[in-house]
């Protein structure tokens, strides 16, 4: 068998793994915790003042939800209603479906999180190998250093909130919040998709200066170490060109742990962009998923978390399987470091 | 060289063309004079969180979230809505009720001429048939409530209907849960028989599109936003010749606080919903936008919530089952600064859990002696007494210790709320200050209310008091509500600190009877006063303070809501009651149209 | 949050390392800022009346300036004083969990790329699960079963979910130098398994787990702010996290109370900014070549 497709079956069954694992300590975890999650529906009911002594509610939900049956039998029952997708009804929104919750909201934290990862990962990338290449030779630019540190050291949520206050309030050029204007229909026309637009400036521009910062530091600091290699050396006496030493030899050794840093790092990202949700009430899944980590809303928990992991794994799993692409010295070995 | 440079150029450029595009978007203007016109005849109301469903509309389901979708106000109606702050029972959907000689039963003539949205009359079919529904699926909200108290609702003809009582209850007609009258939140809602009869499973059922009497339809639901558009057939414009001025309302959630508050100073809302903002930035938004109002002008600019906080005592085990160690507690609360720290001077305190209604004071004003022997205000030196008579004496490092046992009380409270975060850390470091060494534990979603229940706890606080009114609140007390520790309590107010005294039970028996042969205020007051003596002797809970309820209205579009000077309805836009404030209604006093808000500068 | 590139390097002196660190420049001031931050917090601290730090000690919502040094809040607290005791509480978050987190995953990088086979593939499966998986949401469901704990338990809690990153590194870097040959002329000399760990791979390792430390704590500390700010931080100790809670439950940004949580996030950042300048001053000493780069 290609040694290549073998590479890439390994990855895909660390994939299923990564699943099967995260899943069982998600199903198990939040049914240790003490706690009544039948209390969030009568909670609900009992704000507006309401269902004192609801024991015999209580009891007459537990059976609809199934969690009168012993655990094991619910960890059985809750595989086999996923493989049919079913992923259950949510406890303290009952009736509304656990599946129809979470894929509205998905593509609001997709959406954000993708772009402005690859664009903050590119364009950190890139300028963080300028600079770094031209060292002392870049003037000015070597500002950037400072910059970025005190950017990534920020909070995610403290820059929202200073973004929030500056240039919704202070110059009202972007929206408070949301993800697009009330009375707006969700559609692939203009007026729509300008809309969501501006709506997601700010909660972009928060990760994304952040993250950028980091790139930045990390892409700077590998071409830095790469300067002084044997090969780069010999390439510089053999009087090529210094772009393409750059470009060509340096860049490309440090794509790969800057890669690596990207696929480790997007676990981190995800609950950044939670605290970002909730602040530019952007309704994605992070916010989601903390109100039902909340009242233990065990299906919409499992439901978020497992969107959530089969993104991340998916996404590590596609990084990985390009790393033989990008430097085939790799190629064969599995997991790579630098 | 030339190429590095050039790179870096273009990344340059990508970042900024993204931020001038975005800018340029921004710039777009959308007609101003459109979305102006538009804007003023908008009511914005901001709620505290998203709409996790809004696919979802069944009151009666119980994920639904029936205060802040705004469904109970806008779309639906009552029989009979409570103006708490007149006192006032308006009829609405229905024309008036009356009760048999024991209290049995309840007739009530329904009005002439109310149609659902889709045109169906609305007659007494619709009441048999939702109290039927109610009966036959206990899983609904509020089923089990209105099937404890109402046997059967029995159809006289098309506009009337009889209630038959499960026991006699002169007050049944306020209660929400099992009445269809609402005076605070929402209550059992009508819905119409043509809709629902053909239902299979009324708690799955999703409602849409759903049908009320309401003035408003329901147009579009996403998670930020529940938006409504007047409609021109509501029957009120026929029977009452009045429309409501907001051609549109909607329920909208724009963020955490600092979003609140940013949005009502821009005037892109009229009115937050209760307990987002807090006084600080509410003073803020003053300074920064002057038509914003809250009840008063001044400070503490807060309409007073019938539901006044306390803290609970555990009463079930030790300590808290000395009263001396309750009193000497109580004593080492410094409410003032609780309500200057905790509640930033927007309230006053309080010496009992009643609300600061001026019905209300005939009856403070006759308990005021036994109030002041009580240990319900600051007092340091009545502390410490308390605590050396109850056996304790101050340790090396000056807590309070009895048989080489600190007192060391477990305080709980719930870790979500704010206000409950911001009263705790002043009162641990008061106790703390006074030599007791609580410890303290905030817990939050399902895990407060489990553990809250069951009695795990020696303090929880604050604690709110509803519905306020003199017989309910005494209520609370009643050792009816008492079940051992770890089974949980009907709720937290509700006895789940574990009282019970049989003399205070006897005057709260009294006080119901009382009230059911229509006794006369100074018999009331008498059987008040009677309870009250044993009550402030054991002092159950610790009152605290008043709750503020801060609701700024914003006066740049709409104009006409009840304020200090112009009290005429609650200024509450959380409560299904909220109707009122937009089509007025019909003084029971006077007979005269009181108007709902209308549009500014008219 | 992604691991600073650590780079591949032989210490040859031991001795010498620590000499060439406190020449080093970057080493010496960001070490100095972290100290005198850390020495000056908690020197203050122990000097200042336990009762001055209850709510209400002070006057309201004072600019600095006016009789406190940096402020006061809403509950009628100090920022400075609050500072004294936050600075210590968080290192201590970061310090714990980070050192947890660093000797946990050492261990397991170690044993899974020295001892490789079955070992190596079953610890590498963890490994990348435990990276996958968003680990706030995981600290987020903890934190919400074991409310109201204190500093150590939060520094416990933050750490258990630190392990996987070093691991990787630590794993790569391993399987990197058995390929060297150490390992190898070890064995040819009798050595066993536990004494090539710690005499032969362990002194490589240790500009490695020093760089990994580093990130691990500054990972730490924002972990612990995150949660701080959702409400799930200690209750009864302050923390940097928690001065931003309150700051923020008091509407501190809106109401221009600018102090209470610059405060805070100025000391975040100073405290990053000098454990970075640590890491670099730490990289350029293993790496000469990179000494003479700005």
């Amino acid at each position: 068998m290609n040694p290549y497709i073998r590479y890439v079956g390994e990855r895909l069954i660390l994939l299923l793994a990564t699943i099967f694992i995260s899943m069982t300590v998600v199903f198990f975890v939040p049914r240790m915790v003490p706690g009544e999650p039948m209390n969030a529906i009568f909670a609900n009911m009992a704000a507006v003042g309401g269902s004192m002594n609801a024991q015999e509610m209580i009891v007459e939900y537990r059976v609809r939800f199934g969690l009168d049956r012993p655990v094991w039998v619910q960890y059985v029952s809750f595989w086999r209603e996923l493989a049919q997708g079913n992923l259950g009804i949510s406890i303290s929104n009952f009736p509304s479906e656990v599946s129809g919750m979470l894929l509205s909201a998905l593509p609001w934290t997709i959406g954000l999180l993708t772009v402005t990862t690859v664009v903050s990962w590119v364009a950190g990338s890139v300028i963080g190998a300028v600079i770094g290449w031209r060292g002392r030779k870049a003037g000015w630019a070597r500002l950037m250093v400072p910059v970025a540190l005190v950017l990534y050291t920020t909070p995610y949520y403290i820059l929202a909130l200073i973004l929030v206050f500056v240039f919704a309030f202070h110059w009202p050029i972007f929206p408070l919040s949301g993800a697009y204007s009330v009375g707006m229909r969700p559609g692939l026309n203009t007026a729509f998709i300008v809309d969501v637009l501006r709506h997601a400036v700010l909660p972009a521009l928060s990760i994304l200066l952040v993250s950028l910062g980091w790139w930045f530091l990390s892409m700077r600091s590998l071409i830095i170490s790469l300067k002084g290699e044997d090969y780069i050396l010999n390439a510089e006496a053999m009087g090529i060109k210094e772009r393409r030493i750059l470009w060509g030899y340096a860049f490309r050794n440090a794509l790969l742990p800057q890669t690596t840093g990207l696929a480790i790092s997007l676990g981190h990202i995800v609950g950044g962009a939670l605290i970002t949700e909730v602040i530019f009430a952007y309704p994605g899944i992070g916010y989601r998923i903390y109100n039902a980590i909340k009242s233990l809303d065990y299906p919409l928990i499992q439901g978020g978390v497992l969107l959530i992991i089969i993104s991340v794994a998916l996404a590590n799993f596609l990084i990985d399987a390009a790393y033989p692409l990008i430097d085939p010295r790799i190629r064969f070995e599995g997991s790579g470091g630098s | 060289m030339v190429r590095s440079r050039g790179i870096l150029l273009v990344s340059l450029l990508l970042l900024v063309t993204m931020a001038v595009t975005s800018a340029c978007a921004a710039a777009v203007p959308a007609g101003p004079s459109a979305a102006e016109l538009e804007r003023a005849q908008t009511l914005n109301i901001a709620v505290s969180r998203p709409f996790a469903d809004p696919t979802l509309f069944n009151i009666y389901a119980p994920g639904f979230d029936r205060s802040r979708t705004g469904l109970g106000a806008m779309v639906h109606e009552y029989l009979f809505y409570l103006n708490m702050e007149t006192g006032e029972f308006v009829p609405w959907l229905a024309e008036g009720y009356e009760y048999n000689d024991d209290y049995t039963e309840i007739t009530v003539t329904l009005r002439d001429g109310v149609t659902w949205s889709d045109g169906e009359a609305f007659n007494a079919d619709d009441i048999v048939f939702t109290y039927e529904m109610l009966r036959n699926n206990p899983a609904l909200t509020w089923a089990n409530e209105a099937n404890k108290a109402v046997a059967a609702v029995e159809k006289i003809d098309d506009l009337t209907v009889k209630f038959m009582l499960t026991e006699p209850n002169p007050r049944q007609h306020l209660v929400r849960e099992t009445f269809p009258a609402v005076g605070v939140w929402s209550g059992i809602t009508i819905q119409p028989e043509h809709i629902w009869r053909g239902v299979e499973d009324p708690v799955t059922f999703k409602n849409d599109p759903p049908i009320g009497t309401g003035p408003y339809r329901l147009e579009a639901a996403t998670e930020s936003a529940f938006s409504y558009v007047r409609r021109d057939d509501w029957w009120g414009t026929e029977v009452f010749g009045v429309t409501p001025a907001p051609v549109r309302v909607n329920f909208m959630h724009v963020g955490p606080e600092t979003s609140v508050a940013l949005a009502l100073s821009a005037n892109e809302i009229d009115s937050p919903a209760i307990a987002i903002l807090s006084p600080g930035a509410f003073m803020s938004v003053k300074e920064r936008n002057p038509n914003v109002k809250a009840w008063t002008e001044e400070a503490p600019y807060a309409w007073y919530d019938p539901c006044p906080r306390a803290l609970l005592f555990q009463m079930a085990k030790p300590p808290m089952d000395d009263p001396l160690v309750r009193k000497g507690i109580s004593s080492l609360i410094d409410r003032d600064q609780i309500v200057a720290l905790a509640y930033e001077g927007a309230t006053v305190v309080t010496d009992n859990v009643w609300p600061e209604y001026s019905g209300l004071q005939p009856y403070k004003d006759a308990i005021s002696d036994i109030i002041a022997d009580s240990a319900v205000t600051f007092n340091p030196e009545a502390a410490e007494q308390y605590f050396t008579e109850a056996g304790y004496a101050k340790d090396g490092d000056g807590f309070w210790a009895k048989d080489g046992q600190r007192l060391s009380p477990l305080l709980m409270t719930n870790g979500d709320t704010p206000e409950a975060m911001k009263v705790t850390q002043v009162i641990v470091d008061q106790l703390e200050a006074g030599g007791v060494a609580v410890q303290f534990q905030p817990l939050g979603g399902a895990v407060v209310d489990a553990a809250i229940l069951a009695g795990e706890y020696d303090l929880y606080g604050p604690q709110a008091f509803c519905p306020g009114t003199i017989y309910e609140n005494m209520e609370l007390f009643h050792g009816k509500f008492f079940v051992p520790l770890g089974e949980p309590a009907p709720w937290y107010e509700r006895n789940s600190f574990r009282y019970a005294n049989p003399d205070y039970d006897a005057a709260v028996d009294a006080m119901l009877i009382a009230l059911g042969e229509n006794a006369d205020e100074a018999t009331l007051i008498d059987i008040f006063r009677q309870g009250m003596e044993v009550w402030y002797n054991d002092l159950p809970v610790a009152p605290l303070n008043q709750a503020p309820a801060l609701v700024p209205f914003n006066y740049t579009y709409w104009e006409g809501w009840p304020s200090a000077e112009n009290p005429w309805m609650m200024p509450v836009n959380w409560w299904a009651t909220m109707n009122l404030l937009l089509t007025g209604y019909e003084s029971t006093e006077t007979g005269e149209w009181i108007p709902g808000i209308h549009s500014a500068g008219q | 949050m992604a691991v600073a590139p650590v780079q591949d390097t032989i210490v040859e002196s031991h001795k010498g390392v620590l000499w060439e660190l406190q020449r080093n420049r970057k080493f010496t001031i960001g070490g100095a800022i972290f100290l005198a931050m850390l020495l000056t917090a908690l020197i203050a601290g122990m000097m200042i009346d336990p009762d001055l730090r209850k709510s209400g000690s002070f006057p309201q919502r004072l600019p600095p300036g006016e009789g406190t040094l940096f402020g006061t809040t809403s509950l009628g607290q100090s920022v400075a004083i609050q500072l004294t005791e936050a600075i210590p509480n968080s290192v201590q978050v970061g310090l714990i969990a980070a050192a947890v987190g660093t000797i946990l995953g050492a261990l397991i990088g170690f044993v899974s790329g020295y001892f490789g086979g079955k070992v190596d593939a079953v610890l590498r499966i963890l490994i990348d699960v435990f990276l996958s998986v968003p680990s706030l949401l995981f600290l987020i469901l903890i934190a919400a079963l074991v409310r109201g704990v204190g500093v150590m338990a939060m520094a416990l809690i933050i750490g258990a979910f630190a392990w996987p990153s070093p691991a990787r590194q630590v794993r790569a870097q391993v399987l990197s130098l058995k390929e060297r040959g150490f390992v190898q002329v070890a064995r040819l000399s009798g050595m066993n398994g536990m004494e090539i760990i710690l005499i032969e791979l362990m002194p490589h390792m240790f500009q490695w787990l020093g760089a990994n430390f580093v990130n691990a704590f500054i990972a730490a500390v924002l972990a612990e702010s995150g949660l701080s700010i959702l409400g799930l931080g200690p209750s009864r100790e302050m923390t940097l996290g928690m001065m931003i809670y309150w700051a923020l439950n008091y509407s501190a940004i809106f109401q221009n109370l600018w102090w209470w949580w610059l405060a805070p996030v100025i000391t975040l950042m100073a405290l990053f900014l000098s454990l970075y300048l640590v890491h670099i001053g730490f990289d350029e000493v293993s790496n000469p070549r990179l000494r003479t780069e700005g």
